[in-house]
């Protein structure tokens, strides 16, 4: 068996993907939060997906890292950006995605595809954290809920507030407000989603195509793919696993440089084969 | 003491209309009650304060069914002028040829606001990579993209030079869908050097004689094309006589802008005020019923003056503002906070001077072009500022900076500084973006502590 | 020391006032010089001439002297002979090396010490002295160091580039392209054209005025479109495969252009927002520049490039 790996090391989390090559199909995928020893996180959490399926790290023939961290983990055979591996692990998953949305910990990414999954454009944004997962950690942290159950309480919302601030500090305070003011949680929940989402929008609209593929830990949240839809007018399909597109990306980059084979899911397709180890895709 | 004029909510104006309708109020072709503004979009109103008199009426009436008026003029066989930039200068070369009317294209930068971003003018202008970092007044660009506003003109003039970035970058990309722009310079207004002729202009600047000369070129360049587009020489008498009804608003604004600002009760609101001091500028697009307007609320406000009636207490702390806001409520919120605006610079003083008669129309035009305010240095600006708050009887400054504007980051602190140093007057910098209920609470704050300084300067 | 500045943009007038800061009785002369943004008309040029003149009085008034026309075309001689050697340089150098060796022609890179009683007096001294940069040929140890002919071409356009950001030539590079067109505003894209020989003899003031005054295709110039032009020309005759934009955060001129050089070059452009020099500027710049060449070449394959140079086969 000829396994490859993906290491995502991104700004808050680090998501790795092991990968039969020969298969496409995913062995192992899993994630652990950042921390200082990024490398030393990374691999551990490598050695113990593979010691999930008895296997070792000597297995990995070839390792491909990518995001915010890909250089400092210096195991790596390959750094690659995150923009092309997220590109490559969407259409893998989703081979008529013809832009991707990205919203993480701390930036958001809207790439533009071409026909051929290659990336036509892309846009991001580093510098601001209103469009980003912090705001939705901001947010708990004030209401004292989990970050896991604000999709819930967004779906109670009738009436969802109004958050007008441009800065999250700032939309901390009129968070601070709304409750005083009697505002049910619910609603600012779901105001918050919406601002994040017309962030993002405002980056993307640019560069839109369809159909758009929404990825990234903030995917992940119930309910900001309906606020993504709205803010972008259009529906947002979202991939099996919407973190780990960017590490899947990387492996799959991985199994294309060590058997030199056609690695999108269209490609394989045409071949006969199928990758396993991911739900089907969603009718498009 | 005599009780103060309530300012009124939209819902309020709705029961004094009534009541005035009652009572026989005769308004124009535009008039109506205010409410049915936020019922067609901008319910921004909802949010407002506003004079409670029939001449405040009229105003706001008169200014909110602009666009309706424009398309009346298309539809009559009159030609469309966007003016860009400039301010106060073109519309007067515009309306001298009958068949022309002139606005800004520009005043789109309120739609976000009054619509509380429900327009999609800003949206629109995103999706051309024109964001958030640039000035509000990217809305025009949408205004144009979406065509849903104002009826497309014919022919843009823009002027560039010392002018503004954001303008002249949003204006350059009106090229791009066919768009015809005639780009005018405007130099940036210099001390003479020794020895140089110099030219005093109107308002108290002094610029060299051949800066006067280059701008004269231009606009003869402007009037050309204006006469060609409207089939007809824009000639001399043609001018003076557009001039004369310039001057005609400017003196009805000088003499509001006097009574109000030394009153000794404030006898209008901050709000009625700038959207008053606006007309000089095109006229709202019909300087024969601007001068109605102002006419109105000009008697208005003598009428109350003598009857020592006003809006805000007697001791509410006279502020001079300096910059429009990209938010109307912040001007109801100075006078929440206890103050009264006693002089404005609303990037525009030099269309509140009377344009000179005893020289040449062209020359008259070009010296009160280059007397902008914005066309010269943040000193002579400061200069300005610090003259008319002296004449106005002005305790405190705000300087309110809109978000995004490429000239705001650095000439707040310049003009600050140059009023502290001059006047010794306290002088606070706000940013306004333009809804601005966000910072409310920081906006009110700040507000208050100016209030708070200049009531205690008074001990 | 002195101070020029122009008024090619908002941030740039403002901080000239800044620097003049007149209300404090600063000592430091500072100049203005008006730069017309139109360009198509007459009275533009003979702003631009007028200009010049005014600047030229500056000089005077810190004790400089009106040079006699023989002496401006001697001048103007040197710098156009030191400007013809950057256009005749070796092949294959890196994109920084021509970049400094431009800056260096446009004058010093690193300030020399003032020199009493006049900086005006100085400059024109060490011209005279022969040991100012535009008396001495381009030195022939800027280019010692060639480049490779492979990778992807692109265009570097953008504003003026502080010393510092100069780094961005090596990262574009080091991360696989060959930047063919150097489009920011100190580099050749703001070079006045050769002198006309005879018109330097005749009226050499009008010559320079000339040759300036149509130096510069500027997204501040109003219509920009001789920017347009320019570009064309090079994506053409550099077979340029992506435009890399730098601008710095709040320069609106450049970042408007951003759209539309997308839409009017037909090339995939990338937008570099940067904030100045500072240590996280480069990790950002980097990623960016990475993907934007990854996604330039067909697809699967930069990625696979990157691999192959990256990894050799276990």
């Amino acid at each position: 068996m000829n396994l490859c790996a993906g290491i995502d090391a991104g700004s808050r989390t680090i998501k790795v993907v092991v990968l039969d090559a020969d298969t496409l199909e995913v062995v192992a995928a899993g994630a652990c939060d950042q921390g200082v020893e990024q490398e030393a996180i990374a691999l551990g959490l490598l050695d113990r997906l593979l010691a999930q399926h008895g296997l070792q790290r000597p297995a990995i023939r070839l390792l491909v890292a990518t995001g915010y961290g890909r250089k400092l983990i210096h195991e790596a055979h390959a750094a690659i950006t995150e923009i092309t591996c997220q590109a490559w692990g969407v259409r893998h998953q989703m081979p008529a995605a013809r832009t991707v949305v990205e919203v993480g910990g701390q930036d958001s990414k809207v790439l533009r595809l071409n026909e051929d999954g290659s990336v036509a454009e892309f846009a991001m944004n580093d510098r601001c954290a209103a469009g980003t997962g912090r705001f939705l950690e901001v947010l708990a942290t004030r209401l004292g809920v989990r970050l896991a159950n604000l999709g819930d309480l967004a779906r109670r919302s009738r009436r969802p507030a109004v958050i007008s601030s441009m800065c999250i500090v700032f939309a901390e305070t009129e968070i601070i407000g709304l409750l005083a003011s009697g505002v049910a949680p619910e609603d600012i929940v779901a105001g918050v989603q919406a601002s994040i989402a017309t962030r993002v929008a405002a980056m993307a609209s640019r560069h839109l195509a369809t159909p758009i593929v929404f990825t990234g830990g903030v995917a992940l949240v119930p309910g900001m793919d309906s606020a993504l839809s709205a803010a972008l007018g259009q529906p947002v399909l979202l991939p099996p696993q919407p973190q780990l597109t960017g590490a899947l990306g990387a492996a799959l980059l991985a199994a294309r440089r060590l058997l030199g084979t056609l690695t999108t899911a269209l490609d394989a397709a045409g071949q006969g084969a199928r990758p396993s180890g991911l739900r089907p895709e969603p009718p498009l | 003491m005599t009780k103060l004029l309530q300012r009124l909510t939209l819902a309020e104006w709705d029961t004094r209309y009534a009541a005035l309708r009652a009572s026989g109020l005769g308004e124009p072709w535009y008039g109506g009650p205010l409410s049915r503004h936020a019922q067609q979009g901008d319910v921004r109103l909802r949010r407002l304060r506003f004079d409670q008199s029939p001449a405040a009426l009229r105003l706001w009436n008169f200014v909110l069914s602009e666009e309706d008026r424009l398309r009346q003029y298309q539809a009559s066989g009159k030609r469309l002028v966007g003016a860009m930039k400039d301010l106060g200068t073109v519309p007067v070369l515009a309306f001298s040829l009958p068949s022309l009317v002139a606005f800004y294209p520009d005043g789109a930068w309120w739609t976000p606001c009054l619509m509380e971003y429900g327009d999609g003018l800003l949206q629109a202008a995103d999706r051309l990579g024109i964001d958030d970092s640039f000035c509000p007044v990217r809305a025009m660009l949408g205004a144009f993209v979406l065509g849903n506003r104002f009826p497309l003109p014919g022919l843009l003039i823009a002027s560039v030079g010392a002018t503004c970035d954001d303008l002249a970058a949003i204006a350059q990309r009106l090229e791009d869908f066919g768009h015809d722009v005639l780009w005018w310079e405007m130099p940036h207004r210099r001390q003479p050097d020794p020895g140089e002729p110099a030219v005093e202009l109107p308002g108290g600047f002094v610029a060299a004689a051949s800066q006067v000369a280059a701008v004269r070129a231009e606009l003869a360049r402007v009037a050309g094309a204006l006469g060609r587009y409207a089939g007809q020489e824009l000639n001399d008498d043609l001018l003076r006589r557009g001039i004369c009804r310039a001057n005609r608003v400017r003196s009805l604004l000088d003499q509001l802008r006097w009574t109000v600002f030394t009153a000794p009760v404030c006898p209008l609101p901050a709000l009625e005020m700038l959207a008053a001091e606006m007309l000089a500028i095109h006229f709202c697009s019909d300087p024969a019923e601007a001068t109605a307007v102002l006419e109105g609320l000009l008697a208005e406000v003598r009428r109350r003056v003598a009857a020592g009636q006003g809006v805000v207490p007697k001791d509410a702390a006279r502020v001079f503002w300096v910059n429009p806001v990209a938010d109307l409520r912040a001007m109801n919120l100075l006078e929440d906070a206890g103050g009264r605006v006693c002089g404005t610079e609303y990037l525009f003083c030099h269309a509140l001077d009377p344009i000179p008669v005893d020289v040449p129309p062209l020359e008259a035009l070009a010296r009160m072009a280059l007397a902008d305010p914005m066309v010269g240095s943040p000193a002579d600006r400061a200069a300005r500022v610090v003259r008319d708050a002296a004449r106005f009887g002005a305790e405190g400054v705000v300087i309110s900076r809109i978000p995004g504007a490429s000239h705001c980051g650095l000439e707040g602190a310049l003009l600050a500084r140059h009023i502290r140093r001059a006047a010794d007057l306290p002088v606070l910098e706000l940013e306004v973006p333009p809804v601005l209920d966000p910072l409310e609470p920081t906006l009110a704050t700040r507000l208050e502590a100016l209030v708070e300084t200049v009531l205690q300067r008074r001990v | 020391m002195l101070a020029i500045a122009t008024t090619t943009c908002d941030q740039m007038r403002y901080a000239a006032a800044l620097a003049a800061g007149d209300d404090q009785g600063c000592t430091h002369p500072v100049f203005l010089m008006n730069i017309p943004r139109t360009w198509q008309t007459e009275v533009a040029r003979q702003f631009y001439r007028d200009e010049l003149r005014r600047l030229g009085r500056f000089f005077q008034r810190l004790g400089g002297r009106a040079p006699r026309p023989a002496d401006l075309a001697a001048v103007m001689q040197r710098y156009d002979a030191a400007r013809q050697a950057w256009r005749d340089r070796p092949a294959g150098c890196s994109a920084r090396q021509y970049a400094e060796a431009l800056a260096w022609l446009r004058g010093p890179l690193e300030e020399p010490e003032p020199t009493p009683p006049s900086v005006a007096a100085s400059a024109a001294h060490r011209i005279a002295a022969g040991t100012h940069p535009a008396s001495i040929a381009v030195p022939a140890d800027c280019f010692t160091q060639g480049t490779s002919e492979a990778g992807v071409r692109v265009a570097l356009v953008g504003g003026p580039l502080l010393h510092d950001d100069y780094r961005l030539y090596d990262l574009i590079e080091q991360a696989g392209a060959r930047i063919v067109v150097d489009g920011t505003e100190g580099g050749p894209r703001t070079l006045p054209r050769p002198f006309d020989p005879h018109a330097i003899e005749s009226d050499p003031f009008e010559e320079l005025a000339r040759a300036y005054f149509d130096a510069f295709p500027d997204a501040m110039r109003r219509p920009n479109s001789p920017l347009y032009h320019w570009l064309s020309g090079q994506i053409t005759s550099q077979q340029v495969q992506g435009i890399i934009v730098h601008r710095y955060v709040w320069c609106d001129l450049w970042h408007a252009e951003v759209a539309r050089l997308a839409a009017r070059c037909g090339l995939p452009v990338l937008d570099l927002d940067a904030a100045g020099p500072d240590a996280g500027t480069w990790p950002r710049i980097l990623t960016r520049v990475e993907a934007f060449l990854e996604s330039l070449v067909p697809h699967g394959s930069a990625a696979a490039a990157t691999l192959a140079r990256q990894t050799p086969l276990p």
